[in-house]
């Protein structure tokens, strides 16, 4: 059956030949991305030492000493692809920081920043080079160190960089008790670290499964798992772990059953065992995730009956998803557009309840007190994917009632993000028509701008959906109080 | 290394592999657009590494890039970097043979993103398995039971196109 086959895939052509032309334009192209991340770097070093040098008066520098570092950079690392970096870091001071309203760290042309919110002043934490881009930043929860999704750890005043996990972890995430947890990259099982201690595993123990992904509850203490099988034993299920090792081996708590095995697949979104539950996504393998959504699931995590939580209309974000107290709030809804056709939903006892009548909500959120965040589209219908002008509404979980707050003209806010205790929102703000950059603004509580925060980089999106929550992390005093992503 | 050098060492580079880079991103997704998009990312991210790949294997470098570029675009949607105002219509591709990669594409659909790839590799290609488990980074037992399986799924669609054709 082999040549058949061949022949039919043979029949896609000839591979076209390249010319003199596409290759100039792509030369041209990897030129001018070059030359983007250079002259970012540089605008944001000249304004960062102008700034200094209007605000304290002791600096002469003018934009011509750009080129050298500036003093507030030179903690920076610099970090290049398949650099190796020691195991253990230093220990970090606490984050120096202007005033309560804390800290940004955000990603921009390829290299990483720390933004201080409350004078605005930027440095840079990491340099990326040869073809290293840092991604996916967090703050630590006592903010003295920033991680990268890939494990790369340094400490926010700046210094040198180190890989607690080694070089084999992804998805990287800090738990309250101070440490990285990261999944190893073959999938056997996640590795946890502190910056300055011992390497800790938390395996599967089996020759045949393997972990997709990973989600870790509140205070870091345990993980839920989505479990794979092989081509030859196909297998997808959701599995706990213990993260402080107290509690025993991994464990199942959910398998698909057979009869999906060969077309859906299992992806976990978020585990609340005080609740008692995993969230997890069960989706097709196919394009018609994108347009249909997949299912969302609720799993106990004790031995109950099914929870009967089945939402069929999910988008596999898991910043759809956030806690409000003891109610889960999800953005739910079938189509690709990000907030076109996605209502706002409250799970209680992972039960669900409509929270809006319909309407076009996304990237919920839940705010110090209580209420929950999220953007809304002001149209009814999503018909220019991403010029539309997207305002905030803030949502009542009891009773649905709803304030609005739109942006300037011509701007739109995505994403925003609650501070822990205070009501000050940060948000980004975008230029319309044509699509412009994005910025960080900081709100207060009313909603009145306050001041931009800092540019922020290009991410990456899909319809309208941006993938901001890797763009950018916040840690103000209060961050233990707020659910992280 | 400097930026010419580099440029032409990535030249040749860049000849004897962007075509069949595009093709392979074509099947892979039945997206000319995103095939395009997924192509230059990959060739992009080979130009930035090419002090360090350039001594090993830049081939299988930049095909693995894609199929890990495609498989994340699949699980998180994160592929558009830019969303123009309104869809640009699409340009007349010089490439012949766009219309007929594409309707192969469509028949492949029906495998799985990794499994799909791992046809590409080897019928389209020409790839042997090893080399095939090298470049995906999976076990070669793997390899194997995927294009047994893959075979499996492709022999009635197959026949039904063979069929049309008659």
């Amino acid at each position: 059956m082999e040549e058949p086959i061949r022949r039919f895939i043979k029949a896609a052509g000839p591979p076209p030949e390249p010319t003199e032309l596409e290759w100039q334009a792509f030369v041209a192209s990897a030129r001018r991305h070059a030359a983007v991340r250079r002259a970012l770097t540089l605008v944001a070093a000249a304004a960062l030492i102008a700034g200094a040098a209007v605000l304290g008066g002791r600096l002469s520098a003018t934009l011509r000493d750009a080129d050298a570092l500036p003093p507030a950079n030179r903690g920076a690392v610099r970090i290049g692809e398949g650099d190796e970096l020691p195991g253990r870091c230093p220990k970090a001071a606490p984050a120096e920081m202007a005033g309560r309203l804390g800290l940004v760290v955000l990603l921009r042309a390829g290299d990483l920043y720390v933004v201080d919110v409350t004078n605005r002043a930027e440095r840079l934490l990491i340099d990326g080079v040869d073809g290293y881009e840092p991604r996916d930043p967090s703050f630590s929860f006592d903010g003295r160190y920033v991680a990268t999704g890939d494990g790369i750890v340094v400490p926010t005043n700046g210094g040198p960089a180190c890989a607690p996990l080694g070089a084999d972890a992804s998805g990287v995430r800090w738990t309250q008790r101070g440490e990285v947890v990261g999944l190893r990259t073959d999938g056997s099982g996640l590795v946890l670290a502190r910056p300055d201690g011992e390497v800790r595993d938390v395996r599967l123990r089996s020759d045949t499964l393997t972990i997709g992904g990973f989600a870790i509850d509140r205070l870091g203490e345990q993980a839920a798992l989505d479990v794979h099988g092989s081509t030859q034993e196909p297998y997808e299920g959701i599995w706990v772990a213990s993260l402080t090792g107290e509690q025993g081996p991994p464990r199942e708590i959910y398998a698909l059953p057979r009869m999906w095995l060969d077309d859906q697949r299992l992806e976990v979104a978020a585990y609340y065992p005080d609740l008692g539950g995993v969230l997890g996504f069960q989706l097709p393998r196919s394009a018609s995730l994108s347009a249909d959504g997949g299912l969302l699931l609720g799993m106990p995590t004790v031995e109950a009956p099914s929870m009967g939580l089945e939402i069929t209309d999910m988008l596999p974000y898991r910043d759809y998803i956030t806690r409000c107290g003891d109610r889960i709030i999800v953005a739910a809804g079938a189509g690709r557009s990000t907030t076109f056709g996605k209502r706002l939903l409250a799970l209680e006892d992972f039960k669900d309840r409509p929270l809006t009548d319909g309407g076009a909500y996304t990237w919920p959120s839940c705010t110090a007190a209580g209420q929950v965040l999220a953007t809304v589209t002001q149209e009814a219908a999503e018909t220019r994917i991403g010029t539309l002008p997207r305002a905030l509404a803030l949502v009542s979980p009891k009773d649905g009632s709803e304030q609005r707050t739109t942006a300037p003209q011509g701007r739109g806010y995505e994403y925003p993000l609650p501070a822990g205790v205070s009501d000050h929102i940060l948000v980004v703000e975008r230029v319309l028509e044509p699509r412009g950059p994005a910025a960080l603004v900081l709100l207060d509580g009313s909603g009145d701008p306050l001041y931009r925060v800092a540019e922020l980089g290009e991410v990456g999106g899909y319809y309208g959906y941006y993938g901001y929550s890797e763009l950018f992390d916040w840690y103000n005093d209060y961050l233990p109080l707020r659910d992280r992503r | 290394m400097t930026s010419s050098r580099r440029d032409r060492e990535f030249r040749a580079f860049y000849f004897a592999e962007a075509g069949r880079l595009k093709r392979f991103a074509l099947l892979l997704t039945g997206d000319p657009d995103l095939a395009e998009d997924l192509a230059q990312e990959a060739l992009l991210r080979a130009y930035r590494a090419w002090g360090r790949i350039k001594g090993e294997h830049p081939g299988p470098y930049v095909r693995r890039t894609l199929v890990n570029l495609h498989r994340n675009s699949l699980r998180r949607r994160l592929v558009e970097r830019r969303h123009p105002a309104r869809p640009p219509e699409p340009e007349p591709s010089r490439d012949r043979h766009v219309h007929d990669a594409l309707q192969v594409a469509e028949v492949l659909k029906v495998l799985s993103p990794i499994r799909r790839a791992t046809v590409i590799l080897r019928f389209y290609e020409d790839l042997p398995e090893a080399e095939i488990a090298r470049l995906l980074e999976r076990p070669i037992g793997t390899v194997k039971s995927d294009l047994h399986r893959a075979l499996k799924q492709l022999r009635p669609l197959v026949e039904d196109q063979i069929q049309e054709a008659r």
